[in-house]
């Protein structure tokens, strides 16, 4: 068995202004291992970066904080750790590929020395050794090392990406967080840069928690798949899980509002509603308000994660009763 | 039939030749540099300041007279073959007391600026990061300095340090001080939230590698202007406290005092007025192409 890189313990975020309490991110648990792929999947202000940024320990404090919860990587929880001891830890053994590749990156520096820069903030070596190494980096992602001396806005969005990647890879990470990393990219890109991280990422053995909103990214990529409803996990499980077997209504809703190649409809079938306002969460399921299956036990008791089959979790009443 | 060469084409080749020598050794002080060296502009103003700064060193050699010389035969005359600005009301040769000039009024401007800009600029881009109550203090506090005229600070402290140009040029520093802290303050919050700085701290980067490194590169277009409009200011506000008595004392020779002496003979003898005001004018002007032409080329977007 491989060693467990990443466990996210019960982790509760909230946003506190002088208005309101924004429940962002409401107990989510999930573990991580070596050379692990986990697609993090939920619609906008589902709470998916939250996690992110709290696993990198960059939540903007204030307004955000951690209120309960247990961050552990590599068994140290970074939710106890100083700042100083953080900066260790980012961009060493975690880093973070951040979704728009046209801002990632620092406009006034070369791409070399911004990939040498996360070397020489984390590894003893000379300046020259240092850009040696960003060189090598760049011909890692398919960059020829000659660009080395360019700006970012004299490569393509693909490419930028590309160097992303190269930073975030530069000091071997065990565990490789990446932010909608295909969003700003077109599909033929998306397809390259997803093959790159593929490759990279098995080659090294690290972990890989992809936040995206793109079932299609997770089918190609991910082994696991956790999909995040209001700042919770509803429903968690393999990816032959989650698409063979979809459980949870929000995840059946969100298949069906996509369209498929094998069936010729006039519409697709969204999700009525909004998402509910995180500063104000229903008491029972957060989802009931738009469940065609919610009950007067739906909008009273929240429903606990349950598993289905060996692996598979669900977080809702119905589908345990009918597994029944 | 061997290929034609006309000169244009052999020109063309000599200069791809070039650049691809120079790609090889390009670092990202060269590269600032290959762009400021194509500005011409910026070339005029570095050219300027460069002869500024040689005459204030070969002040001596340059100036035809003492400056202190009075020569009572030949008071306020105009500009001529013998007195070349003219003289003053005592006689003195203006030309030789505005080269002399440039030793006192250039370091009093670029010092002032390198202090204020420096401080004010610390306490700016502090405020600016960490915002909240860490901003809240430094810019009220800042406020409230500004809310002291400028002038009166300056009298102030150069009263009570006394006269001198170290206490003149501490006297002017301090009272710019908030002017940066505001600009400062303004360039960093436009860059703060921007994705590369999240980026880079998500690498790991320290606090002051993000505001050096990352933040003060992308938005040093408003110091830069800021910086080389202050430096006019300084010399300006140096020649009000020579005026009163504060700063240099006469007879040495500074640009602002000569301005302040030359008021009363505006119009009868306007070129008491004209050459120190022109020396100030050119300072600034050059300061200020060079400075445009540096922003520009520390910018690699702009080609």
């Amino acid at each position: 068995m491989s060693k467990t890189v990443l466990e996210v313990k019960d982790l509760v975020v909230h946003y506190e202004t002088d208005e309101a309490v924004v429940e962002a991110v409401n107990n989510i648990s999930f573990s991580l291992e070596a050379g692990d792929t986990l697609g993090l999947v939920g619609e906008t202000g589902a709470g998916k970066t939250t996690v992110a940024l709290s696993i990198m320990g960059l939540l903007p404090y204030p307004p955000s904080h951690i209120v309960q919860g247990s961050i552990l990587l590599d068994g140290q929880d970074i939710t106890k750790l100083k700042e100083r001891e953080l900066r260790k830890i980012r961009g060493n053994k975690v880093s973070m590929i951040f979704q728009d590749p046209m801002t990632a990156l620092n406009p006034v520096r070369t791409v070399g020395e911004q990939i040498a820069e996360v070397i020489r903030l984390h590894q003893k070596v000379s300046r020259k050794e240092a850009y040696q190494k960003a060189e090598e980096m760049l011909e890692m992602v398919g960059i020829p090392k000659e660009r080395s001396k360019e700006y970012p806005h004299q490569f393509s969005g693909g490419m930028k990406q590309r160097v992303v990647i190269a930073i975030a890879l530069a000091c071997n990470p065990e565990l490789l967080i990446a932010d909608e990393p295909t969003t700003a990219l077109d599909v033929t890109i998306q397809a390259q840069v997803l093959e790159l991280m593929r490759d990279l990422q098995k080659n090294n053995q690290t972990a890989l928690l992809l936040i995206t909103h793109d079932f299609g990214v997770v089918a190609d990529i991910c082994k696991k798949c956790a999909v995040i409803y209001a700042g919770e996990i509803v429903e968690y499980g393999t990816v032959e899980d989650i698409f063979d077997h979809p459980a949870h209504p929000y995840t059946l809703g969100l298949f069906h509002s996509l369209p498929s190649l094998d069936e010729d409809v006039e519409r697709l079938t969204p999700i009525d509603g909004m998402m509910s306002d995180p500063t104000d969460l229903p008491t029972g399921c957060s989802f009931c308000d738009r469940c065609d299956r919610a009950t007067s036990l739906c909008s009273q008791s929240d429903p606990a994660l349950v598993e289905l089959s060996r692996g598979h979790y669900v977080k809702c009443h119905h589908c345990v009763k009918e597994e029944n | 039939m061997a290929k034609m060469q006309t000169p244009a084409m052999a020109r063309l080749a000599r200069k791809n030749r070039r650049r691809k020598q120079e790609a090889g050794v390009s670092s990202l002080g060269y590269e600032a540099w290959k762009r400021l060296k194509r500005n011409r502009m910026a070339m005029i103003g570095m050219v300027i300041i460069l002869l500024l700064i040689a005459c204030a060193i070969f002040a001596p050699l340059i100036a035809p007279y003492d400056y202190e010389y009075q020569d009572y035969n030949a008071i306020l005359q105009p500009p001529s073959g013998t007195h070349l600005m003219g003289t003053d009301n005592f006689g003195r040769d203006i030309f030789s007391r505005v080269v002399y000039g440039t030793r006192i009024s250039i370091p009093i401007g670029l010092i002032c600026v390198c202090i204020s800009s420096t401080v004010g600029g610390t306490f700016g881009a502090l405020a600016a990061f960490y915002g909240g109550k860490t901003e809240n203090i430094i810019m009220r506090f800042m406020d409230i300095y500004q809310s002291i005229p400028s002038m009166l600070l300056a009298i102030a402290i150069a009263a009570a340090l006394g006269s001198g140009m170290r206490n003149l040029i501490f006297a002017i520093a301090l009272g710019t001080i908030p002017l940066y802290a505001r600009v400062v303050r303004g360039a960093i919050l436009t860059v703060k939230r921007k994705d590369y700085v999240q980026a880079a701290r998500a690498i790991g980067a320290s606090t002051g590698r993000l505001i050096i490194k990352h933040m003060l590169p992308n938005c040093v277009g408003p110091i830069i202007v800021q910086m080389t409009f202050s430096v006019a200011a300084g010399i300006l506000t140096a020649a009000s406290l020579s005026y009163i008595g504060l700063g240099i004392a006469p007879p040495t020779p500074e640009w602002g005092a000569m301005l302040n002496a030359g008021k009363q003979y505006l119009q009868t003898y306007p070129h008491m007025l004209i050459f120190p005001g022109l020396m100030i004018m050119i300072t600034v002007l050059a300061l200020n192409l060079f400075g445009d032409g540096l922003r520009d080329a520390l910018d690699p977007r702009l080609k």
